[in-house]
């Protein structure tokens, strides 16, 4: 069965929407600076984004705004379905997070340490901030709905059930997405890992020393091929293969290996019935931390040989955590409809222990094929391989 | 559906570790909760349930959250007879509504005390709702897609459709699926703050309550699932079904009702099921949590194995359906499990011998 895309929403510190996405990956532009949502001792830059309009729900639900920023920008931007269309619809809903489904709330959780007792608000909004059942009630729809908590892989795997669910015969239509906001928790904990770069991240990069985290949110529209008939409308991409896989080997660090990837990648490829060479760029997870590049560096040659066509967003947007996976799949959609690939932000010298670089300069792409790659902690691994439509699908 | 066959159980709560301590629990129809300090019940499992050195070797850093569903999931496998090389591909999908929250906390704790710059990485790293599920692809050796989920209501619900996705679309052959959820001290004060505590240690889920009293509860229990109807040993999941608030079919010979005081008002259940049918509820063995309906589908399994009928713990009057205070030999060949959202949806799961 063929999955299509048919709407996108993206928002992250490169841009709300495609059109600011695109001006800031054609000017290589990097908006990252010190962490302004919070106070911090961290020096470490972050890529906020600017000025979100939160007229949904509470400025501190920051991760559900962010998800609806982008469910907006999807239905209102230039989707072929409208929230008009969907509501009172049997539709899926498959949100990644990391930080979106944990109470975390510091000044709650103070209080409670010292009387035994506390205000119960962020409790109420920890209880009512369940991604996907927002989503739903936002929309005024129902159906499967699930939020994925799969670490940085969480996003790309939203995907992956959204496309089971509409296989299996749940729902026809389906928003997969990812969402995360830039908090305390994280920004502490991977430093705490040793993991996160005091300067701009630059993955790949001889020198490169570790990631910046960001935030921000995006979503596909994806539906099957009856329900887009239906409406008579345009595909903007298909989702072609899905695969994903686990390491099986640590809690934090990637199988030095690449087996793990290399399975997820290669199921993807199978999926969608193609051969390593029909790919005509590779988005990569490209985090900037020594482990993460090697890794993927390691597969990407074994896969796609030493001339792989290949870049990491990281740079323009930092580590978005849950929402990575369908941010990067959504880059991916856009590179293959301009026909051209950002510069790999961050990147000037090869790594004689990768062997591979990515993109320097901004580059034409030719063919309808990109691969999108994600790793995450807990030894997760998903692939996902995107394609430029046909004329034959622009129904 | 195609029945999603049951391969093999684990199960973990404050009854013990093992399906014969559930098993025994169940026959015995009620299990008294633990009271803490300041009298608030709760039914935790016990610490020393938690001690494996064979099978946490490598999870002996995990916290407690991670090792439950390490210990579950294991059983699970042990269960179902199959070989360390026939289970490599296996997928796994946790299941759980709050995740691993205790250390969340303990996080909070160490930029409290300490300030952000100096917090334990080995803490942060087991803040990740899906640490527990890497730990048990790491000890099972299971290298098969693992996916963490979560929400509050029916998210065991939504792992089975999943599950059943993947093998219908032959991306594995089977599937481990289950639900773990903790209590700590602050989930217990929030419980305490947000619901009704049963004080005396006595929910009373056969009584249709608006306002219900919970014990809260904790633990994990997994399922090895596939589409290969030899090799079921618990009877298959025929039915998964979520929707608004409905009579539910007459048509099994048992229904469980999950009613554990986490949703709000249990009314619905009156509504689902009319007098006179055949009714069982067994939340005083494990507690209230969000994620009770993977327990009672472990009851729901062995009651269709075993062919006996559970008692029913009950300390008050319960509605006009027929429920039995102790175990029985019953011919049984269909139970549905029932749970409810406070949004007053309901979710089915039938369970066919």
């Amino acid at each position: 069965m063929t999955i299509f895309v048919t709407g996108v929403g993206i928002i992250s510190a490169a841009g709300k929407g495609e059109e600011e996405t695109l001006e800031c990956f054609y000017e290589g532009r990097r908006n990252a600076g010190p962490v302004s949502l919070f106070a911090s001792d961290i020096k470490s830059p972050v890529y906020e984004v600017r000025d979100l309009f939160c007229g949904h729900f509470p400025e501190r639900l920051r991760t559900l705004n962010l998800c609806l920023a982008a469910i907006d920008d999807a239905l209102e931007g230039n989707c072929s379905v409208t929230r008009a269309a969907l509501k009172g619809k049997r539709i899926g809903v498959a949100i990644g997070t990391t930080v979106g489904s944990i109470l975390n709330d510091l000044d709650f959780y103070r209080e409670y340490r010292k009387t035994g007792k506390a205000s119960m608000v962020a409790v109420d909004h920890y209880l009512q901030g369940d991604l996907a059942s927002v989503v739903h009630s936002f929309l005024e729809t129902h159906g499967p709905s699930v939020t994925v908590v799969n670490a940085c892989t969480s996003g790309a795997d939203a995907i992956g059930m959204a496309m089971s669910w509409i296989k299996a015969g749940l729902c026809e239509i389906a928003i997969a997405g990812g969402s995360d906001e830039m908090n305390q928790v994280p920004l502490s904990g991977f430093r705490s890992l040793g993991i996160l770069s005091d300067s701009l991240c630059a993955p790949f990069d001889r020198n490169r020393n570790g990631l910046n985290l960001g935030e921000g949110a995006a979503v596909l529209i994806l539906e099957n091929e009856t329900s887009l008939r239906q409406r008579g409308q345009r595909a903007r991409a298909i989702i072609r293969g899905y695969g994903s896989s686990n390491d099986a080997h640590h809690l934090t660090a990637p199988d030095p290996d690449g087996q793990g990837l290399e399975r997820a990648v290669t199921t993807a490829l199978k999926a969608a019935a193609i051969r390593p060479d029909q790919i005509s760029f590779i988005n990569v997870h490209g985090t900037a931390t020594r482990d993460n590049d090697c890794v993927e560096g390691l597969v990407l040659s074994r896969l796609f040989g030493r001339q792989a066509k290949f870049l990491s967003t990281k740079g323009y947007t930092g580590h978005t955590l849950g929402a990575a996976g369908v941010l990067e799949a959504s880059f991916s959609l856009l590179a293959l409809e301009q026909e051209w690939i950002p510069q790999s932000a961050g990147f000037s010298e090869e790594d004689p222990t990768i062997g591979i670089s990515p993109v320097k300069e901004r580059t034409s792409i030719e063919g309808q094929l990109a691969l999108s790659t994600s790793l995450g902690f807990g030894g997760c691994d998903a692939a996902l391989v995107i394609e430029r439509p046909e004329e034959e699908f622009l129904f | 559906m195609k029945p999603l066959s049951i391969e093999g159980l684990g199960i973990l709560c404050a009854c013990g570790r093992g399906i014969e301590k559930f098993e025994c629990a169940l026959r015995a129809g009620w299990v008294a909760p633990q009271f803490s300090a300041d009298g608030r019940p709760a039914y935790r499992v016990n610490t020393h349930d938690l001690v494996d050195r064979e099978v946490l070797k490598k999870a002996r850093r995990a916290d407690r959250f991670s090792k439950m569903t390490v210990l579950a999931a294991h059983d699970a496998m042990v269960d179902s007879s199959l070989q360390i090389e026939e289970i490599r591909e296996t997928g796994v999908i946790l299941a759980t509504a709050f995740g691993a929250h205790s250390a969340i906390f303990r996080f909070l704790d160490n930029i409290i005390d300490y300030g952000e710059l100096n917090v334990s990485p080995t803490t942060f790293a087991h803040t990740l709702h899906n640490a527990a599920a890497s730990y048990l692809t790491s000890v099972l050796g299971c290298r098969g897609p693992t996916l963490t989920i979560t929400q509050f209501y029916f998210v065991f619900h939504q792992a089975l459709q999943l599950a059943y996705s993947w093998l219908l679309e032959g991306r594995v052959e089977r599937v481990l699926v289950g639900v773990t959820d903790e209590i700590s001290s602050v989930m217990e004060y929030i419980c305490d703050e947000k619901l009704s505590i049963a004080y005396d240690g006595r929910m009373h889920p056969l009584s249709c309550l608006k306002r219900p009293k919970v014990v809260p509860g904790e633990g994990s229990a997994f399922f090895l699932l596939s589409l290969d109807p030899a090799r079921k040993r618990y009877g298959s999941i025929c039915e998964i079904e979520i929707g608004p608030s409905r009579a539910a079919p007459e048509d099994v010979d048992l229904s469980v009702i999950g009613a554990n005081a986490m949703a709000g008002s249990e009314k619905l259940y009156e509504r689902a099921l009319k007098d006179g049918l055949d009714v069982a509820a067994y939340t005083n063995i494990y507690g209230g949590l969000m994620t009770g309906a993977g327990f009672e589908c472990v009851a729901s399994a062995l009651m269709l194995k075993n062919q006996v009928r559970y008692a029913s713990s009950t300390f008050a009057k319960p509605k006009g359906w027929k429920v039995t205070e102790t175990t029985v030999p019953e011919e049984l060949n269909t139970i549905r499990c029932i749970a409810h959202s406070c949004e007053g949806e309901l979710a089915f799961l039938k369970i066919e011998k």
